[in-house]
C-alpha cells in the first residue's frame, strides 16, 4: 500500500493525541461533586431533523418523515410555551392601579399598562394559536391515520416513532393545559390589559378585530381545562381506532421498560390516562369500558403503581383522578385504590435505600474494573485485544445508564408523591404551603437517604462521563459491527430464503427488505461480494463473510429508518418463520437503545438532571409570593441536613445538594432562558455558599479544637472520667473532613471556587478570634486564671499544628503577637503582660494572704481595696473553650482547682505566658509599687506612728510576769490597736510588700527550677555529665569546642567537606556548624550564679534609702544602743506585732494573722534586715519579750487570752526565723562591723573591742560612733558627744553620702550592682 | 461495481469520526490539565496570600521602630 503523505500527517497527528493520553497529570483531590468540565463536546449529533433524510431511498416512509419533521418542530416549539407559562410571572402586581375615575393620571397609567403588558398578551396570543394549530395538526394525522386503518388485521399504518411523537404531541398538550390551569395570574395580567385597551379604545379606533381576538383569548384562559376539552371535541369521531393504539404502546413500552431518561417514562404514563379521556365520551359508543381494543385493568395495574407522576417542574397529576373524570368509570372493572401507605413504599426512596447502595457499589466495581482493564490492554498496544467483549461493555454501560434513570426517577417520583402529600400537621406554624411539601415533608431519615441518592446518581455520573472518551469507540465500533451483521448475515440469509419461498409474490416485502439492506450496509470491500453459487459451501461461505471495523456510528436518520423498517417487517409476522422473526425483534430491541450509547455524555446529563426538586413556580403562584426563602429550598435543606448531622460519611456528599444549583442554573439559562430565575438561583447559591462556609469553618475548628483538647487532656484523668461519666464522649469523633479539606476547586454555576483556601481564610480568623476570647477572658479575671490561660494557649497552638495539615497558615507566633498585640519590635507590651502586672499590682499584692507552710497565697477574707473593675467575661462559646461540652466540663474541673489559691503552678504557668522576653517588665513593675508605696504611704504613716509610740518602750522587768507584761504593753499600745488607720493602711500597705517579696521568692525559685530542667535537658549535648562537672577545667579553653554537639556537628562537616561530590552546599554545612556554636552557648550554664531574688533584694534595699534615714531612728543617747525607748523602726514593729498578736475580743472578728497573712511578717523582717536591726528587735521585741518571760517562769499562765497570744506570738517568732535566715541566705549582713569604743578623749591609750552585734551592756556614757575601719575623725566623736539636759543633736542630712554612716551598725551599703538586671538568660 | 452512496458515506464518516475521536481526546486532556492546574494555581494563591499577610505583619512590626 502506497503511504499518502496526507495519510501519514494524519496518522502522525492521531499519535500525538494518543501521548496527550499518557501525559502525567495530578489532580491531588478526589472527586465529590457532579461532573462538572470546562470544555463540553458532544461526539454525535443525536438532533433527529431528517436533515439528511433524502439520502436514504425508503418508499412508504419518506411522507411519514416529513411528518415527523414537522412535529419535532412543534415539539420544540411546545416546549417554549411550557417554559414562558411555567415562568410566567404577574406583571399586574408590580402595575399601579386606576382608584377613582377622575384621577388626573388615569390616561397616562393606562397607557403605561397598556405598554408593558402588550408583549406580554402578544405571548399568550401566541400560545393560543399555537395549541390551536397542535390540535389541528394532531388531529389530522389522527384522520390520516384512522383512514389507513386495516379492519381485518386491526391494525394501522403507523410505525412506533410516528405514534411516539404523537404520544409527545398529547403530552404536551397535556401540560399546557395543566400549566395553563394552574396559572391564574395570566388571567390577572390579562384583565388588567383589557382594562387598559377598554379605555383606551375610545381614542383609537379600527379596533374591531383586536376586540374579537381578545374575547376568543379570555375565552381560552379564562375557562379551565379549554385545551382538553377543545381537542377532545375535535376528536370527536375520528381515531376511535388511533388513540388505542397509542395508549397499548404506552403500555407496551412501560411494560418492556423501553426508556432510558425519566422524562421519557413520565411522558409515557402521562399520556395513558390523557388518552383514555379523550376516548371515552358520553355516549355508548365511546366507552373505555366496551373497547375492544382497550385492556382497562393491564391499565390500571400500572396507573396503581404509579399513582402520582411529575408533570412539570413542582407539579404532580395523580393518573387515577383524570380516568375517574371518564364519564364511563367503572369503580368495579378498575378496581379499587390502592392505599396510601402502599405507595410510599414504592415511592419513599428510603424503603430501598439499602438495595440501592449495594448494587451502586457493585457496579461501581464492575464499572471500575471494565475501565482498568481497556486502559490496561490499551497500554499494552493498540492492537491489543481487550480482554472483555464490546458486547460486555455495551452491556454494562447500557446497565449504568438504566440505573441512572431509575434511581432519578425515583427522587422526582418521591418527590411528586411529596407534592402530593403535604403534611397537615397542625402543630406546625408553616408560613406557607411550600413548606408543608418541602421544609417539613421529609423525615431526618429520608434527607438522609435524598442525599445519598443524589451522591450515587451525581457520582456514577461523574465516572461514566469521565471515561467517554474511552468507551466511545469501542461502543460505535460495536453498534456498526452488530447492524452490518445483522444486516450482512441474517438480513441476507432472510431475504434468500424468502426469495426462494415467494418467488413471485409479496413484492412489497422484497422491497422493504432491499431497502433496508441498502439504506444500512457497509460492505467489507466497499461493494457487495458477488453472489457466491448456491453451492453445498455457501454456508461456509457465508460464515466468513467479513465485516469492515470501523467505529462509525449510523446518523440519527439512518437509525431511525432501519428501526422503522425492521418494525414495518415485523408487522408480517405471518411470512417469516420463528427464528427469523426472532432475529427482527432482538435486533430492534438492541437498536432502541443505540441513540442514548451514541451520546453518552448528554443522555447522562439529561439522565441525571435533577432541576425540578429546586423548581416552585406552581408554589409561588400558588401562595402569591415573590420567592421563598432559602430554608425552605431542598437543596439548602439537604446541604444543611449534612452539616448539621453527625454521620460523618455524609460529609463527603457535601457538595452534591448544592450541584442541584448547577441543574437548575442550567436549566434557567439553556432551556428556560429566563435571566430573573438564573439571578434569583445565582442569589439563592450565594447566600447558601455563605452559609455552607460559616457553618463548615465552624464545624471543622470545632473538629480539630475537640482533636487537640482530647490529645491534650491528662491521660490517666481521662480515662477515669471515661469511665464514669461521659462514655466515648471524650475522644474527638474521626469525621472525615480529609477529602473535604483537600477540594481546591468546586465547581458551582461555573465559578470555580477554591474551598481549602476559602476555609483556610476563616480558620486564621477563627485562631485569631478564639486566642482573643481566651486573652479577654483572661483579662476578665484575676491571676488565678493564668493555668487556664495557659491550658488554653497550649491548646489553640495544637489545634493550629493540626489544622495546618491541610491550611496554608500565618504562623502560630505571629498571630498570637498580633492578637496579643505585642508585634512591636521595641516595646514588649502586650496584653497579657500588662494584664498579669495589673493583676499583681492591684490584686494579688493588696488582697491575697500568704501562707508560709502551703506557700500559696488565697484571697483575703476581707480586703480593704476597692473592688477591682476588670472588663466583662465575654460571651461564653463552647467552641472556643475546648471544643465540646463534655470536654469543656472535664478541663472546668481540672482548672477550677487553681482557683482558689495562687502558688507554684500558677507562678510557674505566669512565667512560661511572660516568657523571659517580658520577665524583667515585671519585675520592674513590681519594684516600682514597692517604692511608690513605701514613699507615698509607708513613709507617712512610720513617722506618724512613730511619733504615737509611747515614750518609753522599755521591757518590763521578768518578776512581772508574762501577765503583768502582757498587761503593760496592752496599756501603752492602745493608741496604736485603735488607731483607725492601722489596718486599712498601715497593715494594708506592709502586706502589699510582703507580698510582693514573697511572689519574687517563689518566682525566683521557679526560674531555677525551670532552669535546671533545661539543663539537664541540654546537659548531654553539652558534653556535662557529672564526673566532668566537678573535674576542673582547663583555664582559656573554651569549652564549647569539646561539647559532643559542636564537636561533632563540625567532624561532620569537615567529613562532608572534605568530600564535595557528596556535600551539595558547603555554605549551609558552616551555618550548621556556626548554629551548633551558638546553641552550646546559649545552653550552657552561666559561670555566675544568678539569683533573680537576690537582685530584688538589692534594688529593695536600694529603695529603702528614702526611707532609710527616718527609720533608722536618732542616735542613742548613750552613743551605743537605745534601750528604753527607741525611734528605730524596729521598736515600731514590734508594737505592730504585738497588735496583732493581740487576741480576739469577738469570735467572729478574723484575726490580723487572718487578714494579711505571712506577708506582713515578710514586709516587717525584711525591713528590718535591710535597715540592720535584726539583732536589737530580736533583743527588744515585745513579744519574744513576753514568750521569754513565760518560758522561764515556773507557772505558765493560762488565762485563755495569754494563750492565745502566746500561740499568736510563738507562731510570729517563728516565722520570724524562717524569713530572716531566708534573708541571711541570699543577701547576708555584712560581717559585723567592729566598733571601736575609745575611752574619753583624754585617756586615748585604751582601746576595747566590742562586737556591736553581741548585746550591748558598756555602761560607758560616752561612745564614740563609727561604722566602718577607717576610725571616725575626733571632731565627729565630739559633735555626738551627748550634752547633758539637751536633745539629741538632728540626725545629719539624708544626703546619700550620709547615711551609710549614721548608725551604729549599720546594714553595709548594697554592693555595686555589677550584675545585669534578671533575668541573665 | 461501483460503491453506492451509503457506502461511499460510511466511508467519509470514518474519517468524521476519526477526528472527532482524537478532537475529543485533546478535550479530555484539556480538562484534566485544567483541574490540575486549578489545583497548583489554587496553592500557589494560598502561599502568596500568607506571604502577603507575614509582609503586612512584618511592615507592622517594623512601622514601631521608625515611629519611635
Amino acid at each position: 500500500m502506497s503511504v499518502d503523505p496526507k495519510q501519514s500527517k494524519i496518522a502522525d497527528v492521531f499519535e500525538r493525541c494518543d501521548v496527550l493520553e499518557s501525559f502525567p497529570i495530578f489532580d491531588d483531590q478526589s472527586e465529590i461533586e457532579a461532573p462538572s468540565t470546562t470544555i463540553g463536546y458532544e461526539t454525535y449529533d443525536s438532533s433527529l431533523n431528517y436533515a439528511d433524510r433524502g439520502a436514504y431511498e425508503t418508499q412508504t416512509w419518506s411522507e411519514e418523515t416529513i411528518a415527523m419533521e414537522k412535529m419535532e418542530e412543534v415539539l420544540k416549539m411546545g416546549d417554549q410555551f411550557i417554559n414562558m407559562v411555567y415562568t410566567y410571572r404577574s406583571c399586574s402586581k408590580a402595575l399601579p392601579t386606576v382608584k377613582t375615575a377622575d384621577q388626573a393620571n388615569k390616561t397616562q397609567i393606562y397607557e403605561g399598562t397598556f405598554e408593558v403588558l402588550e408583549p406580554e398578551i402578544k405571548k399568550l396570543k401566541d400560545f393560543m394559536y399555537f395549541q390551536k394549530d397542535t390540535i389541528k395538526l394532531f388531529c389530522d394525522h389522527v384522520k390520516k391515520l384512522a383512514a389507513s386503518y386495516d379492519k381485518k388485521k386491526e391494525t394501522i399504518v403507523a410505525s412506533e416513532s410516528f405514534i411516539n411523537y404523537l404520544i409527545r404531541i398529547l403530552d404536551l398538550l397535556a401540560i399546557l393545559d395543566a400549566l395553563k390551569n394552574m396559572k391564574a395570574c395570566l388571567n390577572n395580567d390579562f384583565s388588567f390589559f383589557k382594562r387598559a385597551t377598554g379605555f383606551l379604545r375610545k381614542q383609537m379606533s379600527g379596533t374591531e378585530d383586536q376586540t374579537q381576538e381578545n374575547h376568543t383569548l379570555y375565552l381560552f384562559l379564562a375557562n379551565q381545562n379549554s385545551i382538553t376539552s377543545s381537542l377532545k371535541l375535535e376528536l370527536h369521531n375520528i381515531g376511535n381506532e388511533v388513540l388505542p393504539t397509542i395508549v397499548n404502546q404506552c403500555a407496551d413500552y412501560l411494560e418492556q421498560d423501553k426508556f432510558i431518561l425519566p422524562s421519557e417514562k413520565h411522558c409515557l404514563l402521562r399520556v395513558m390516562p390523557f388518552a383514555l379521556f379523550l376516548i371515552d365520551e358520553n355516549d355508548s359508543k365511546h366507552n373505555i369500558n366496551k373497547n375492544k381494543n382497550l385492556n382497562i385493568s393491564r391499565y390500571a395495574k400500572i396507573f396503581k403503581k404509579h399513582p402520582v407522576v411529575p408533570l412539570y417542574g413542582d407539579m404532580q397529576i395523580t393518573l387515577e383522578s383524570l380516568v375517574k373524570r371518564s364519564p364511563h368509570f367503572d369503580e368495579k372493572a378498575w378496581g379499587t385504590t390502592t392505599l396510601d401507605s402502599k405507595s410510599a413504599l414504592d415511592y419513599e426512596i428510603i424503603h430501598v435505600l439499602d438495595q440501592t447502595r449495594s448494587f451502586y457499589n457493585d457496579y461501581m466495581a464492575r464499572f471500575a474494573n471494565m475501565i482498568n482493564e481497556i486502559k490496561a490492554a490499551k497500554a499494552r498496544g493498540p492492537k491489543e485485544p481487550l480482554p472483555i467483549s464490546d458486547n460486555d461493555i455495551e452491556h454494562i454501560t447500557l446497565v449504568g445508564l438504566r440505573a441512572l434513570s431509575d434511581w432519578s426517577s425515583k427522587v422526582l417520583q418521591q418527590s411528586a408523591w411529596k407534592y402530593s402529600r403535604p403534611n397537615n400537621d397542625p402543630n406546625i406554624s408553616a408560613a406557607f404551603d411550600y413548606e408543608r411539601v418541602v421544609k417539613f415533608n421529609y423525615t431526618k431519615d429520608e434527607r438522609t437517604a435524598l442525599v445519598q441518592f443524589i451522591a450515587m446518581i451525581k457520582s456514577l455520573a461523574t465516572l461514566m462521563v469521565k471515561y467517554e472518551s474511552l468507551l466511545q469507540p469501542i461502543l460505535r465500533k460495536h453498534i456498526h459491527h452488530e447492524i452490518q451483521e445483522f444486516i450482512q448475515v441474517n438480513l441476507k440469509e432472510t431475504i434468500k430464503s424468502f426469495n426462494k419461498n415467494n418467488p413471485k409474490k409479496k413484492d412489497n416485502i422484497k422491497l422493504e427488505m432491499a431497502q433496508l439492506k441498502n439504506i444500512a450496509v457497509d460492505w467489507f470491500n466497499g461493494v457487495e461480494p458477488a453472489e457466491a453459487a448456491p453451492s453445498k459451501k455457501s454456508k461456509e461461505v457465508e460464515e466468513k463473510v467479513q465485516i469492515p471495523a470501523r467505529a462509525v456510528p449510523p446518523s440519527p436518520t439512518q437509525l431511525e429508518l432501519i428501526s422503522t423498517l425492521v418494525s414495518s417487517l415485523m408487522d408480517k409476522k405471518k411470512d417469516f418463520s420463528s427464528t427469523q422473526y426472532q432475529e427482527f425483534e432482538q435486533f430492534r430491541e438492541k437498536a432502541f437503545f443505540y441513540r442514548y450509547l451514541l451520546n453518552l455524555s448528554s443522555t447522562i446529563n439529561s439522565i441525571t438532571d435533577l432541576a425540578d426538586l429546586w423548581y416552585r413556580e406552581f408554589y409561588l403562584e400558588l401562595n402569591n409570593r415573590v420567592q421563598f426563602p432559602i430554608e425552605t429550598s431542598l437543596p439548602w435543606i439537604l446541604t444543611d441536613h449534612i452539616l448539621e448531622s453527625d454521620d460523618p460519611s455524609l460529609f463527603e456528599h457535601l457538595f452534591y445538594p448544592l450541584s442541584l444549583y448547577n441543574d437548575t442554573a442550567h436549566r434557567a439559562l439553556q432551556e428556560l432562558n429566563q435571566r430573573f430565575l438564573y439571578d434569583e438561583i445565582e442569589a439563592e447559591l450565594n447566600l447558601c455558599f455563605d452559609q455552607l462556609l460559616y457553618k463548615l469553618s465552624g464545624k471543622v475548628y470545632t473538629q480539630f479544637k475537640t482533636q487537640a483538647s482530647s490529645i491534650l487532656l491528662d491521660k490517666p484523668y481521662k480515662a477515669q472520667l471515661e469511665l464514669a461519666h461521659f462514655n466515648g464522649k471524650l475522644h474527638s469523633p474521626k469525621a472525615r473532613f480529609d477529602v473535604l479539606l483537600r477540594q481546591k476547586h468546586i465547581t458551582l454555576l461555573g465559578r470555580s471556587i477554591n474551598l481549602n483556601g476559602l476555609l483556610a481564610e476563616r480558620q486564621n480568623t477563627l485562631i485569631r478570634q478564639n486566642l482573643d476570647y481566651a486573652l479577654s477572658r483572661f483579662e476578665a479575671s484575676d491571676l488565678t486564671s493564668i493555668v487556664e490561660l495557659e491550658t488554653q494557649i497550649t491548646n489553640i497552638k495544637l489545634t493550629h499544628k493540626l489544622l495546618a495539615e491541610y491550611f496554608d497558615l500565618d504562623p502560630f507566633e505571629s498571630i498570637f503577637s498580633e492578637v496579643n498585640e505585642s508585634t512591636s519590635l521595641v516595646s514588649y507590651h502586650g496584653r497579657i503582660v500588662l494584664h498579669i502586672i495589673f493583676e499583681l499590682v492591684a490584686d494579688f499584692a493588696p488582697n491575697y494572704t500568704f501562707n508560709s507552710v502551703t506557700q500559696r497565697f488565697i484571697k483575703a477574707p476581707h480586703v480593704f481595696t476597692e473592688e477591682l473593675k476588670r472588663d466583662a467575661l465575654p460571651k461564653t462559646n463552647p467552641i472556643f473553650l475546648f471544643g465540646n461540652k463534655y470536654l469543656n466540663a472535664a478541663y472546668a474541673n481540672s482548672i477550677e482547682l487553681y482557683k482558689n489559691f495562687i502558688g507554684v503552678p500558677h507562678i510557674q504557668s505566669l512565667l512560661r505566658m511572660v516568657t523571659k522576653k517580658n520577665l524583667p517588665l515585671v519585675v520592674a513593675e513590681v519594684l516600682r509599687n514597692i517604692e511608690i508605696k513605701t514613699t507615698n504611704v509607708l513613709s507617712p504613716y512610720v513617722l506618724e506612728l512613730l511619733q504615737g509610740m509611747p515614750a518609753s518602750t522599755k521591757l518590763p522587768i521578768y518578776d512581772y510576769g508574762t501577765e503583768g507584761g502582757y498587761g503593760y504593753f496592752q496599756l501603752k499600745l492602745k493608741d496604736i490597736y485603735t488607731y483607725p488607720d492601722l489596718r486599712p493602711e498601715v497593715l494594708q500597705t506592709f502586706r502589699e510588700l510582703g507580698n510582693s517579696i514573697v511572689f519574687m521568692n517563689i518566682l525566683d525559685q521557679v526560674i531555677i527550677q525551670t532552669d535546671s530542667y533545661n539543663f539537664s535537658k541540654a546537659a548531654p549535648f553539652l558534653g556535662i555529665t557529672p564526673e566532668t562537672w566537678f573535674s576542673d577545667q582547663t583555664p582559656g579553653e573554651d569549652p564549647t569546642l569539646n561539647s559532643p554537639l559542636y564537636s561533632q556537628l563540625q567532624k561532620l562537616a569537615q567529613l562532608l567537606e572534605d568530600r564535595p561530590e557528596v556535600a551539595k552546599s558547603i555554605e549551609s554545612l558552616r551555618d550548621i556548624v556556626a548554629n551548633a556554636w551558638r546553641a552550646d552557648k546559649f545552653y550552657r550554664p552561666s559561670e555566675n550564679n544568678f539569683s533573680l531574688f537576690k537582685s530584688f533584694l538589692q534594688r529593695f534595699s536600694s529603695i529603702l534609702s528614702i526611707v532609710r534615714h527616718d527609720w533608722s531612728g536618732q542616735a542613742p543617747d548613750n552613743g551605743v544602743i537605745c534601750v528604753d525607748s527607741s525611734t528605730e523602726f524596729y521598736r515600731l514593729w514590734s508594737a505592730l506585732q504585738f497588735v496583732i498578736c493581740w487576741p480576739l475580743s469577738n469570735e467572729n472578728d478574723k484575726s490580723f494573722h487572718e487578714l494579711f497573712g505571712d506577708g506582713l511578717m515578710w514586709a516587717g523582717c525584711s525591713l528590718i534586715h535591710f535597715l540592720g536591726q535584726q539583732y536589737r528587735f530580736e533583743l527588744f521585741d515585745f513579744c519574744y519579750h513576753i514568750l521569754n518571760v513565760e518560758e522561764a517562769a515556773a507557772v505558765r499562765s493560762d488565762k485563755p487570752a495569754l494563750k492565745n497570744f502566746f500561740k499568736n506570738a510563738q507562731l510570729i517568732k517563728d516565722i520570724n526565723n524562717q524569713i530572716f535566715s531566708v534573708l541571711n541566705t541570699y543577701c547576708p549582713p555584712p560581717p559585723p562591723s567592729n566598733m571601736i569604743l575609745s575611752p574619753p578623749a583624754t585617756e586615748q591609750a585604751e582601746q576595747f573591742i566590742v562586737t556591736t552585734t553581741v548585746e550591748e551592756s558598756s555602761p560607758l556614757p560616752q561612745s564614740q560612733q563609727s561604722s566602718s575601719p577607717p576610725p571616725p575623725p575626733p571632731s565627729a566623736v565630739q559633735s555626738s558627744s551627748p550634752n547633758s539636759g539637751l536633745p539629741p543633736p538632728p540626725p545629719p542630712p539624708p544626703s546619700s553620702m550620709d547615711y551609710d554612716n549614721s548608725s551604729i551598725d549599720d546594714f553595709a551599703p548594697p554592693p555595686p550592682f555589677g550584675m545585669p538586671p534578671p533575668p541573665p538568660m | 461495481m461501483s460503491k453506492t452512496n451509503i457506502q461511499k458515506d460510511w466511508e467519509q464518516r470514518e474519517f468524521v469520526e476519526d477526528m472527532s475521536i482524537n478532537i475529543q481526546k485533546i478535550i479530555d486532556f484539556l480538562n484534566k490539565f485544567d483541574l490540575a492546574t486549578k489545583n497548583k494555581l489554587a496553592e500557589l494563591n494560598e502561599k502568596l496570600t500568607t506571604l502577603d499577610r507575614q509582609v503586612d505583619y512584618l511592615e507592622a512590626s517594623f512601622k514601631t521602630v521608625q515611629s519611635e
